[in-house]
């Protein structure tokens, strides 16, 4: 499903691996039950772009089928650990979502939870997801992004010179570029300041 | 929970302002000039932010102490490093100083989350 390992962008991924469960158990306990109310609308068939150590599995429903793809190759090995206690028919797969293997109009809705700040081309990465997506089909997404406030916007863009070697960017305007992949979006909440939010987009039928 | 929540946002954020004081002030002596007692102030306080988001982000989101704390470590490292190489401030003074200007910041944020938290019309641009 990795089609070219270009620049093995995933190799911080698989480092972060290990430590992952236990630095993001904070935005699990805080978000959690934001995100298991926002991903309940998904659908069908359904892609979950970037599973990691597979934190989100349990946000899914019992009978729901779930393709769960990502990168690294750790994060997918302890995302099978999880695989076991969850409610929802899930396949784990390793891909890119910059190129993604699975024939168009094959799923019914897209999720993803704090994706977007790590893939390199994310505007490439979202039109790959509208590609496989069915028209009419519902993309939720939960992600940080970069702020408009005024002071904190630019200190976001010099953290994201540090961020970037470790983990996340903290500058992406997701917004701006759920539209420029195609997609309609039908809703935006913020959930803190303007800087984590949750997305719902549409591809156009 | 959600109080345990805030709780923990304020002390962490209480941890961050007086870490900062603390540890400027242990570090920087009275004979460093006014400009480089304020950068390196200004850059333990980043020191502090980043252990302060990684002690804290297995029980509090690191998207909440991130904002906080920059508004926080940045301005009380530069005045701690500026304070310390020009005068001996009384220590248990500036620490609860520091405490109290912390305490603000998390409640100010707070309050501009309640403001704009919510539903954001999709078809406004900002």
């Amino acid at each position: 499903m990795i089609k070219n390992g270009n620049k093995n962008w995933w190799i911080k991924w698989d480092n972060a691996a290990r430590t992952f469960d236990l630095m993001n158990r904070g935005i699990e306990l805080r978000y959690g039950e934001k995100k298991r109310e926002w991903f309940s609308r998904s659908y069908g068939r359904t892609l979950l772009v970037a599973v990691g150590t597979g934190l989100d599995l349990e946000y899914f429903r019992s009978g729901q089928q779930v393709v769960a793809i990502d990168i690294s190759e750790k994060m997918l090995g302890k995302a099978q650990e999880k695989e076991a206690s969850c409610k929802a028919a899930v396949e784990l797969v390793r891909a890119d979502v910059q190129m993604l293997g699975f024939s168009d109009s094959s799923f019914d809705s897209a999720v993803t939870s704090c994706t977007f700040c790590s893939v390199p081309d994310p505007v490439q990465g979202l039109k790959e997801i509208r590609r496989v997506m069915k028209p009419g089909g519902t993309l939720l997404m939960f992600e940080h992004v970069r702020s408009d406030i005024f002071w904190m916007g630019p200190m976001m863009d010099l953290m994201t010179g540090l961020s970037r070697k470790f983990g996340p960017d903290l500058n992406r305007r997701t917004r701006e570029n759920i539209r420029k992949a195609g997609f309609r979006l039908t809703r935006e909440v913020n959930v803190y300041l303007d800087m984590v939010k949750l997305f719902e987009a549409v591809k156009p039928v | 929970m959600k109080i345990l929540f805030k709780i923990l946002d304020y002390l962490s954020a209480v941890f961050m302002g007086t870490g900062t004081f603390i540890l400027v002030s242990l570090i920087v002596d009275k004979d460093w000039s006014m400009f480089t007692a304020m950068i390196a102030g200004m850059a333990i306080g980043m020191g502090v932010l980043v252990l302060s988001l990684l002690l804290f982000s297995s029980f509090s989101a690191a998207f909440e102490i991130f904002p906080v704390g920059m508004v926080i470590t940045m301005p009380v490292g530069m005045a701690a490093g500026m304070l310390t190489a020009g005068d001996s401030p009384d220590f248990v003074f500036m620490v609860s100083v520091c405490a109290v200007f912390s305490v603000c910041a998390q409640l100010g944020f707070d309050l501009y989350n309640m403001k704009i938290k919510g539903e954001v019309p999709v078809d406004k641009e900002r």
